[in-house]
């Protein structure tokens, strides 16, 4: 089934399509889910309820090329996780510790290829809340920090110093890791 | 995208923009599980209550006008059977004062039979208002459904701008997606009026209402002989004569009752349409459950005429108060609209009341006697009905229970279009205002 053939049989309701929408890209928006929660339990619940979001409103989708329908789909789980964050109400004006972050930044080390995703996964998901989520928005749906600052309610300046504080935070975890691991 | 991102920030984009994450086992059970059921309601399944309902109010009316006249029938043969000994037993008793003539031409004893009729024009306009605030509902949610629709699109545009991958659509495929989205949107939005009324049916609210009704009919029936509304109670005993005579208005019945003793008499009974009037708690234990109590005001009005040329009238006047205690059961129903059945029962009390009585001897005396009945009776019945309710305003609903009653013989004299036809059919409306949720 192509892209296109699979949404229309799951706007019809047809439960093999939906099944096999969920075997394709199942995995793919879990971790998506899992990126912006954090916690895993939480991950799953709104995981639960973006995949019947998608049944439902699959109908509204609009086929333009392959790899549409991805881009789609992981837009509404995005909205799905999005949505409860607003919810819980997260602290993002909350300020880090000053000393939590390192001095100096990570000097010459030009990639992350020696960690592997399930590291970086579990580095990004234990960034607070409201870092976690501009890093996400900036660095994965390419928001600029304007567009971050509407989304949340939040200043510019605010989403920037988080996005900030957040990559320092990853680079000390990063650091920490190889630290163990040399 | 305003910041250069750092090439190792670019990297982690890279590798985890396409992360796969294992799904725990049981999950695609758990959302198979809870997705919901298709959502295209046939045409039929959305008129098909309304149907229903519109069948269940004209089959109501119709057997209640079919066993009206039957029961009116019958009662009338039985009434007048049970009559004709105590009306034997009148006429021997000791005579008083002198014997005036009367001539023998009987009252003319008028008929009233005032069919019962149910308005089912109003009700069935009802009906089909309801249905077109429904499509209307329907559209409102459509368009709304398309804004969001735009603004994907635009999204997903942009998207495609940045992608540098600019595609013509073919117009086939094009019609072909816009057909399906179509059906879609329907259901999406069914879906969102499911969703409301969820809302609107919220646990525990409360409604408030104040509700009038009636048995949309009299009842009125003649037979041959002498009675009286509370016969036991002023039909003169032997005794009486006897030993006291005190009452102007019981000697003046005596005479009619003398005077008629050779006649044709006739008794007509007139049972005015009974009032009601109530206010109303209901309660909402869940979106379809639902228990309804308050308080409630009957007023009973009875008519007798009995007699020949010489004449007994009586007018009686019953004050009821009662506490109904209904269970309602959501049958059907959308964001304005909803179809419930109850049952339940109603105690009631008779806080007062009097009789009017007007005896006429032949052309020679008149004599009126206003009495307040002691007997106070209490009355138990039980009752079933069908309920149709639309949604004014927010805050505001409008019913119509068309039902039935059976109402317990109270063990009184008195006699009521209760006694009469304990089991009868009646039409109750109201107002309902919501509070809460």
């Amino acid at each position: 089934m192509t892209e296109e053939e699979l949404a229309l049989k799951c706007a019809e309701a047809d439960p093999k399509a939906r099944k096999e929408l969920y075997d394709v890209y199942g995995s793919q928006l879990f971790a998506v889910c899992l990126r912006y929660i954090g916690d895993r339990d939480t991950a799953q619940d709104i995981f639960h309820d973006g995949i019947i979001k998608i049944y439902q409103s699959v109908g509204r989708f609009k086929f333009f090329g392959e790899g549409s329908l991805r881009a789609w789909l992981s837009k509404v789980m995005v909205n799905e996780a999005l949505g409860y964050l607003r919810k819980k109400n997260m602290q993002l004006q909350q300020e880090a510790l000053v000393e939590d972050l390192p001095d100096t930044q990570l000097s010459d080390d030009g990639d992350v290829d020696d960690i592997p995703n399930k590291e970086l996964m579990r580095m990004i998901s234990e960034l607070p809340d409201g870092y976690r989520t501009v890093f996400n928005l900036f660095v994965f749906e390419d928001k600029s920090h304007k567009e971050i600052a509407s989304m949340l309610g939040i200043s510019e300046h605010t989403s920037s110093s988080q996005f900030y504080r957040a990559k320092t935070l990853l680079m000390k975890k990063i650091k920490e890791y190889r630290k163990r691991y040399e | 995208m305003n910041e250069l991102k750092d090439k190792w920030i670019q990297d982690i984009r890279n590798r985890m923009e396409d992360h796969l994450e294992p799904l725990p086992a049981d999950m695609w059970e758990k959302i198979e599980a809870d997705i919901p059921s298709p959502k295209v309601v046939p045409m039929w399944k959305k008129w098909y209550p309304a149907a229903v309902a519109a069948a269940s109010v004209i089959l109501v009316s119709t057997l209640s006008v079919y066993l009206f006249e039957n029961y009116l029938d019958k009662e009338s043969l039985k009434v007048a059977n049970e009559m004709s000994p105590v009306m034997e037993k009148m006429v021997v008793l000791p005579e008083k004062g002198d014997t005036a003539l009367a001539d023998s031409k009987p009252v003319v004893v008028k008929e009233h039979h005032e069919t019962p009729e149910l308005d089912f024009k109003e009700v069935q306009k009802t009906y089909s208002e309801n249905l077109d605030m429904d499509d209307e509902a329907l559209d409102e949610v459509i368009s709304k459904e398309n804004k969001q629709e735009n603004v994907i699109l635009k999204e997903i545009a942009k998207t495609e701008e940045t992608s540098d991958e600019k595609e013509v659509v073919d117009q086939k495929r094009i019609d072909m997606m816009k057909a399906d989205r179509e059906t879609q949107r329907r259901n999406a939005s069914y879906l969102a009026m499911t969703d409301r009324k969820h809302e609107r049916d919220g646990h525990g609210s409360l409604q408030f209402g104040i509700s009038a009704g009636n048995t949309p009919y009299n009842s009125s029936g003649n037979f041959n002989g002498i009675s009286r509304l509370m016969s036991r109670k002023i039909i003169p005993q032997a005794n009486d004569f006897v030993i006291s005579e005190s009452s102007d208005g019981k000697v003046t019945y005596s005479q009619v009752l003398f005077n008629n003793r050779d006649k044709q008499t006739y008794t007509n009974v007139k049972h005015h349409m009974p009032v009601t009037v109530g206010a109303s708690v209901k309660w909402n234990i869940n979106e379809d459950w639902g228990l309804e109590s308050g308080v409630s005001y009957t007023y009973l009005y009875s008519e007798l005429q009995s007699g020949a040329n010489s004449y007994v009238e009586d007018k009686q006047r019953l004050h009821y108060v009662g506490v109904p205690l209904k269970l309602h059961r959501s049958i059907w129903g959308n964001k304005l609209f909803s179809v419930y059945a109850s049952a339940g029962g109603m105690v009631e009390k008779c806080i007062s009341g009097d009789i009017e009585t007007k005896c006429v001897d032949g052309s020679r005396g008149k004599s009126f006697e206003k009495e307040s009945i002691d007997t106070k009776p209490w009355q138990f019945s039980v009752s079933a009905s069908l309920g149709a309710q639309v949604k004014l305003l927010k805050l505001l609903s409008l019913y119509v229970e068309p039902g039935m009653a059976y109402y317990f013989d109270d063990g009184s004299e008195l006699l009521t279009i209760r006694k009469d036809k304990p089991f009868n059919f009646n039409l109750q409306f109201g107002l309902r205002f919501n509070i809460g949720n």
